[in-house]
Formats: C-alpha cells, sequence, structure tokens
C-alpha cells in the first residue's frame, strides 16, 4: 500500500518526502538540476555575480533547515527561488546599511554581469537596460520569461500581490523596449 | 478615441505577454496590428526584448555545483548526530512518562485505599490531574513548533 502510494507521488510531493528524510543522493540531484537557475535568478536579483554564487550555497544550507515547511502541495521552483530571494535580499540590505552598496553600484557599470553574459546583439543592447532596472523588475521579468512561472507563483515568490507583479513585468519589459530603442527612456 | 485605441492595444499587448488575453481579445488585437504599424512595431519590440532574455548565457564553473553538493553534505553530516539524539531523548521520555504514571497509578491506588477515598472517584482525579495535562502539554509541543515555523516564515516573507 505504502509502494502504490509513493508510486502515484507527484514529482514535488517526491521532493518533499526527499527533503524531509534528507535524503542525500536525491538532494544532491537537486542542487545540480538547479543550479545555473538558481545562479542565474541571483545574478539577475542581485546583479553581482560573486555574491550570487555565494548565495546559491546559502540557498540549499537554509533549505535544509526549512525542509519541514514544503509539503510538495506546489511546485518547488517557487519555494526554492522564494528562500534565494529573502537570502538575497537580506544580503542586499545588509549591504546598504554598511554603505557598500554604493562601491558595488560603481562597479557595476564596468563589470555587469548582463553584458558578460549577453550571446546576441539584442541582449548587448537591453544588459544596460537590465543593469540600470530595480533588482525586482528584472526578478519579475526573469521569473515570468525565464522560469515560466505563473503571476500567482511569481507572486509567491515575491510577497507581492499579482497586479502587482502584473505591473511590474510591463515595467521591465518598457525599460528592454527602450533599450532596443537605443534609449534609457521607457516607451 | 484614436489614442484610446492605441492605448488599449498596447496594454493588451504587455498582458497577452504577459499573463495571456482571452480569445476576443487577441483578435481585437490582431486585427488592430494588421492596421496600424505604431502598435505592429510595439508588439514586435516586446517579443524581441523577450527574445533577448533568451540569450543571456552565464558561465557556470564546472566544479561550482560540485561544492555545493559537498557543503550540503558536511550540513548533513553535522546535523545528523543530533536527529539520533533527539530520537533518543524522546524514547527515554516517553518510556519515564508511561513508567512514572505506572508507578504513580500505583501510589494513587495505595493512598486512596488508606484514606478510604472512592476507586472511581481517585481514578477520575488520577486521569483529570495526571494523564490530561500530560496529553495537552505533548499537543501544545507538536502544534506550538509548527506554529512558530509558520510564524517565521510569514516574518521572511513580510520583510520584503
Amino acid at each position: 500500500m505504502v509502494a502504490v502510494a509513493i508510486a502515484d507521488e507527484t514529482e514535488p510531493q517526491r521532493i518533499a518526502r526527499a527533503l524531509r528524510r534528507k535524503d542525500p543522493d536525491v538532494i544532491d540531484g537537486l542542487v545540480s538540476q538547479y543550479h545555473y537557475r538558481l545562479l542565474r535568478y541571483l545574478t539577475f536579483l542581485t546583479s553581482r555575480r560573486e555574491h550570487a554564487e555565494d548565495l546559491v550555497q546559502e540557498t540549499w544550507l537554509r533549505v535544509l533547515e526549512r525542509a519541514w515547511q514544503y509539503n510538495g502541495s506546489s511546485r518547488f521552483e517557487p519555494w526554492l527561488f522564494a528562500i534565494a530571494r529573502n537570502l538575497a535580499m537580506d544580503d542586499l540590505r545588509k549591504r546598504q546599511r554598511t554603505g557598500s552598496q554604493a562601491e558595488g553600484e560603481m562597479a557595476e557599470e564596468s563589470d555587469s554581469p548582463f553584458r558578460a553574459a549577453a550571446r546576441s546583439e539584442d541582449a548587448m543592447r537591453i544588459s544596460a537596460a537590465l543593469g540600470a532596472l530595480e533588482p525586482i523588475y528584472r526578478e519579475a521579468l526573469l521569473l515570468r520569461f525565464q522560469e515560466d512561472l505563473s503571476l500567482a507563483e511569481i507572486a509567491e515568490v515575491a510577497g507581492a500581490p499579482v497586479a502587482t507583479v502584473s505591473s511590474r513585468i510591463q515595467r521591465g519589459l518598457a525599460m528592454l523596449r527602450g533599450g532596443l530603442e537605443g534609449n534609457n527612456n521607457a516607451i | 478615441m484614436q489614442s484610446d485605441t492605441h492605448q488599449r492595444a498596447r496594454v493588451l499587448v504587455d498582458r497577452a505577454l504577459a499573463e495571456g488575453i482571452s480569445p476576443e481579445d487577441q483578435r481585437w488585437l490582431t486585427r488592430h496590428t494588421d492596421e496600424c504599424v505604431e502598435c505592429a512595431r510595439y508588439t514586435e519590440m516586446s517579443q524581441r526584448a523577450i527574445r533577448a532574455l533568451d540569450s543571456f548565457a552565464f558561465e557556470i564553473d564546472p566544479e561550482a555545483s560540485r561544492r555545493v553538493q559537498d557543503a550540503v553534505r558536511e550540513r548533513l553530516i553535522a546535523t545528523r548526530p543530533e536527529r539520533r539524539s533527539l530520537f533518543a531523548g524522546v524514547v527515554a521520555a516517553m518510556v519515564l512518562t508511561i513508567g512514572g504514571s505506572l508507578v504513580m497509578w500505583a501510589l494513587a491506588g495505595w493512598m486512596a485505599q488508606r484514606w478510604g477515598i472512592p476507586a472511581r472517584a481517585w481514578q477520575a482525579g488520577f486521569a483529570l490531574f495526571w494523564v490530561l495535562p500530560s496529553i495537552l502539554l505533548d499537543v501544545l509541543l507538536v502544534f506550538g513548533q509548527r506554529f512558530i515555523g509558520e510564524h517565521v516564515a510569514v516574518e521572511e516573507g513580510e520583510k520584503l
């Protein structure tokens, strides 16, 4: 009966069960599976590649601590990204308090992770616009168009209403259009 | 009116990309962009912007994922003895509780006999003042931990 129940479980339920049991093999697989996506998300959020790599590891350690909170009733990605987001925002607030954020912003212009990651002419054109966007707009764009999360899932990750998420996406798109047009003014 | 039409088209373009629109709105939008060069261009630029997002590729250190896996395994190993201690503690608590209850039951019965208290009376009193508080405490401990965890999760969400 238990075997039948396990065979019928969804992928999120399987992940939830493995996290609660602290199954090292499954967790290894999750780390590997989500590494690039987490790194990309955290880079979009922080616009600092080095910080993003540190935060990826912290995210998984936090996942271990909070494993009991995930019950598999919804997709794993929103829960994972919400944990990563909280860590990134805590890190951002800490840097703002210590004044190191100003240094980071100056470094961004010459060391933009978006410029380094651009692989097409259009990507190069919008890289500056991406860097100029506030993190919450970059986040909304990434989660919607790269991670293919629904607006409700993005709202869950960002802790914001769906209408706010929709507004952020539209604002972000406006900035990107401006980048393609060759100016920084939103269309 | 014209500007309202264009504004409506742009709103629909953005909404279609972000969350989808109704078939009726899609048909209206398609008819409009077939006729309006400016709005057609707006649509094209929006779609190009989204395609451009697909063109970002971050280089990954091949060992980075392995380092994270190692860190996670170290944490799993470090916390595992705590789980064994916790399990042992729970078992010990249960043994002491059951054993202690049996001892108290026998003691209460002996004292009731000495003082001439009817069996039903002392047994009801034992259930009320010994067993029920223990059960209530167990329930509070179990659900209290879960409530604290949820409260922390809500606080984390509210920070943003």
